[in-house]
């Protein structure tokens, strides 16, 4: 077989490689090795030239220790919450209020966010008898909200000890930065292959693409596990609206309104993620049908002339249609070509194809550990590199072109019951919001 | 029905017996089924002695307070022929304090005693036989008292719901005999009913006190949990499902109508528009809560605590068990321990004896003496701490008490935890100085070595023997205070 896939390959003229791999040299190495390394590398030369400036931020933000409000909504928390807090006890900084909004839970949260509360290890614990959604709760926490800045956490995270001065100190250097997100890694990447194939994403793919389009003034998703925020600002946007792609929707709301948002790498936040590969698809259907709800429908504006058009705003929707939903398609189109034209080598073409993504995915892998605060654990997902090429190249591709026929469709993201139908048969009423 | 006028009165007429009978100027007499009826309606003329001449008291209760006060005194008489007495408040409709119902037969709606004639005739049998027995019995005379009145009756002493008491329930028959200066008693009094098995008790009501000073008249604050004020408002929060904003509802209060303070759309219909999903209280220093920290207020004490800290406290029907009835009928009670058995201790008969001699032998000497005594009141929990060894407990008690004594002293120890000590020749100052010292000792002392609390009381009083006294008078200048012998 070996032999087989040598004759295949040595076989191949210069025009028949780039007939048949032409989807590869044209977006994704371009895109995703050369542009992103190149943009990285320019990153880390500004951030060198610019280290006074965030020493002097730092300062600022210090002398003025502003309180901080740290909000945690969710359902059936009771249990990570007390990790949460005492992983915030550890932080460097400490003038913070802890508000946890329990959404509903029908298990013991309610007893232990009252006990948390009443031995003064959480400010404020409010319970919402009737569930109400995601948004809704981290509402509810927003009103009650007094700090100056607002951290969204999930309750399942957990913060490395700086994670708070880092991201509240990007504040600090431009006035006009109205929200900051912070730099998610995987803590569970060790319970299964699902959860270990999303640590090296979120390692090489959701960072990396993070740190580019923050870098470009195009990023535009602040996560809601480790997000902060302006309090006055998010509470003249009316907070959170309602989801699923709520992330995505508040910081299109803050680009609107005319606030830079900035990523910061250094600002790390563990969270759980999804440990099986149907949970995970689940998640990523519900990521992905956003783009369509939010971007395309909900802030479809950024792309029309109206008097809040900015340049910005429209690359930064655009990138994000063009690159996951514009270029999946362009994907298919590519795999049924291949399919159609090349039938008999296609085991061949898969196979040298993956080999080409491994090497690539390799010298990513390589480049990053370099970069890492925390190489040494990150080590452990060598061996797993090679699969990274099938789980992003196929199963993450073929999920998000369901996700996106769903949506586009059959509005699918307003029946998703990780949001209440109440409040999801409203939003589909009042002009699918 | 068969109402007569006695001849006492003088009245013949049937018509003009009833119009006597109606007349609220003075008292009348009637007799029904040949039962003497003294009816009283002019309080002034009615002197408790004059009772005894009567089978039944019928108390019109025309002026509630008066007759509230005829029947404490009556029920608080030492006399068996006046306390255990068949009185009946005739009410005419008007309602009855619940007190004053414990302390009587029975409510009639107008003079007619036709239903209760075999209860009439049991109690005039009881006292009958009651009367005619001399009581041995040592200890509080109220507990005497109490089991025959309840042995006249064939009844239970029940506990009445009263403003007028402390805890907040009222046991009216022990109430009017007790010096209201402190409620205690009256639990001590049961405590040592039951702890004598005189007493039986059936759980009636868990009442829940102050444990500063037993009341049961309890303020209940919410306070905020970080602030301690109890200046704070509650709203409900509102969820407004189109938009996802949650707040207060004065978020969205605007006139008579609802309008989303995010989207500004008007709120019609709850559960289609929006829900209300939680309730959350906001405190005047701006603090935010949901469970408000409940603290307790006394009224009587004014002691501030947390409700944790209230003092459960059970509140019980209690019976006569069938040594209480014979206890009832003969006036004795066998003693849990012989006071002679007690080393240093001499009887109550032999005290008195001793009393007499010092009497005339200080008017010889022209010296000053004085008898103290000193009534232990140990908390129900020490009781109970104690039910399988209290006869043991109780001897360690009195050695406790006679090691503190001088040798000169007499002391005699009464069933009912008190102990007389006759002082010869000593200033009734300074005597009472050391009884003092002497109580702080005891209750450091049987808190520390008998396992008892802080609960525990003893009560003394120091009574200077005049040159013109007699032992009797002595004697019941202490039975005033204490209804001991």
């Amino acid at each position: 077989m070996w032999q087989d896939l040598a004759d295949y390959f040595n076989g191949m003229t210069t025009a028949t490689f780039f007939r048949v791999y032409w989807y590869l040299f044209i977006i994704e190495i371009p895109r995703y090795l050369l542009f992103d390394y190149f943009i990285l590398i320019m990153f880390y030369l500004r951030r060198f030239s610019q280290r006074h400036l965030y020493r002097e931020a730092k300062s600022r933000f210090w002398a003025e220790s502003p309180l901080i409000s740290i909000l945690a909504p969710g359902k059936n928390e009771g249990k990570n919450i007390y990790k949460l807090v005492k992983s915030l006890e550890a932080q460097t900084y400490q003038n913070y209020e802890i508000i946890i909004v329990d959404d509903g839970s029908d298990d013991d949260t309610p007893i232990i966010g009252r006990s948390l509360e009443k031995a003064g290890l959480i400010d404020l614990f409010i319970r919402n008898e009737v569930r109400g959604g995601k948004a809704s709760a981290a509402n509810l926490a927003l009103r009650y909200a007094k700090g100056k800045y607002i951290l969204h956490l999930d309750a399942d995270s957990s913060l490395d000890m700086t994670a708070i001065e880092r991201i509240i100190t990007r504040f600090y250097m431009d006035s006009e930065i109205g929200c900051v997100g912070g730099n998610l890694k995987v803590r569970n990447a060790d319970d299964s292959l699902a959860a270990t194939m999303q640590g090296i994403e979120y390692l090489m793919s959701i960072s990396v693409g993070r740190i580019i389009t923050s870098y470009l003034g195009i990023y535009r998703i602040i996560s809601g596990a480790f997000g902060a925020f302006k309090t006055d600002a998010l509470k003249r946007i009316g907070g959170w609206d309602i989801g699923p792609g709520l992330d995505g929707d508040v910081t299109q709301k803050f680009r609107k309104m005319g606030y830079k948002v900035v990523f910061e790498d250094r600002a790390i936040c563990l969270t759980s993620v999804p440990t099986s590969f149907s949970k995970l698809a689940k998640q990523r259907l519900r990521w992905s049908k956003s783009i369509i709800r939010f971007r395309l429908r909900k802030h479809i504006d950024v792309f029309l002339p109206t008097q809040n058009f900015t340049f910005l705003n429209m690359i930064s929707s655009l990138e994000n249609v063009l690159f996951n939903v514009v270029f999946a398609f362009l994907w298919l189109f590519y795999m049924v070509d291949i399919i159609i034209h090349f039938p008999e080598t296609l085991p061949f073409i898969i196979a040298i194809k993956l080999c080409i993504y491994t090497v690539v995915n390799y010298m990513q892998f390589f480049a990053l550990l370099a970069i890492s605060e925390r190489w040494k654990q990150e080590l452990k997902f060598l061996i797993y590199i090679p699969l990274k090429s099938i789980y992003n190249g196929y199963y993450m591709r073929i999920v998000r072109i369901m996700a996106y026929i769903k949506e586009m469709y059959f509005y699918s993201s307003y029946k998703d019951n990780w949001n209440p139908a109440k409040t999801s048969d409203k939003a589909m009423q009042h002009g699918r919001l | 029905m068969d109402w007569k006028e006695s001849d006492t009165v003088g009245m013949t007429s049937v018509n003009e017996g009833i119009a006597k009978v109606f007349d609220r100027s003075k008292n009348s007499v009637i007799n029904e089924h040949g039962l003497d009826v003294l009816v009283v309606k002019n309080f002034e003329d009615t002197k408790i002695p004059s009772l005894v001449a009567y089978d039944v008291i019928v108390i019109d209760y025309y002026n509630p307070s008066r007759a509230s006060e005829l029947l404490r005194a009556i029920r608080s008489s030492p006399y068996e022929e006046v306390y255990l007495k068949a009185v009946f408040v005739v009410s005419y409709g008007r309602e009855v304090d619940p007190i004053d119902e414990g302390l009587a037969d029975g409510i009639l709606e107008e003079p007619k005693l036709a239903s209760y004639i075999s209860k009439i005739e049991w109690i005039l049998k009881t006292t009958e036989e009651i009367q005619e027995v001399s009581s041995d019995f040592t200890g509080r005379k109220i507990l005497l008292k109490l089991i025959r009145f309840l042995y006249s009756r064939q009844t239970n002493l029940k506990p009445v719901p009263s403003s007028k008491s402390i805890m907040g329930y009222s046991f009216p028959f022990l109430d009017v005999n007790v010096q209201q200066k402190d409620y205690q008693e009256v639990l001590d009094i049961l405590s040592v009913g039951l702890e004598r098995g005189l007493l039986d008790e059936d759980f009636i009501d868990y009442t829940h006190l102050c444990s500063n000073c037993l009341s049961g008249f309890i303020n209940y604050r919410e306070t905020c949990p970080k602030c301690g004020t109890r200046k704070h408002v509650s709203q409900n929060t509102i969820h407004h499902f189109v938009c996802g904003y949650v707040g207060p509802e004065s978020d969205f209060q605007e006139k008579d109508s609802l309008k989303c303070p995010k989207c500004d759309r008007r709120l019609r219909h709850i559960g289609v528009d929006y829900d209300k999903p939680s309730l959350v209280s906001e405190c005047e220093n701006g603090h935010i809560f949901q469970d408000p920290v409940m603290k307790t207020f006394c009224f009587n004490c004014h002691e501030e605590a947390d409700l944790q800290d209230l003092v459960d406290y059970p509140i019980n029907e209690y019976s006569l068990s069938a040594s209480g009835a014979n206890v009832a009928v003969s006036g004795s009670v066998k003693q849990k321990k012989k006071v002679e058995e007690l080393e240093g201790f001499v009887s109550l008969s032999v005290f008195k004896t001793f009393l007499k001699v010092e009497v005339q032998r200080q008017k010889v000497l022209q010296k000053t003496g004085s008898v103290t005594y000193m009534n232990l009141m140990l908390s129900p929990e020490t009781l109970k701490k104690h039910q399988n060894d209290y006869s043991i407990f109780s001897h360690d008690l009195a050695q406790l008490v006679k090691n503190q004594l001088k040798p000169t002293e007499i002391v005699s120890f009464l069933n009912d935890d008190v102990f007389l000590v006759l002082t010869p020749e000593s200033d009734s100052e300074q005597t009472s100085a050391r009884f003092q010292e002497i109580r702080d000792t005891l209750l450091r002392m049987i808190k520390n070595n008998l396992g008892g609390g802080d609960k525990d009381r003893i009560f003394f009083e120091t009574f200077e023997m005049e040159l013109t006294d007699e032992a009797d008078s002595i004697l019941e200048k202490i039975n005033q205070e204490i209804n001991i012998f």
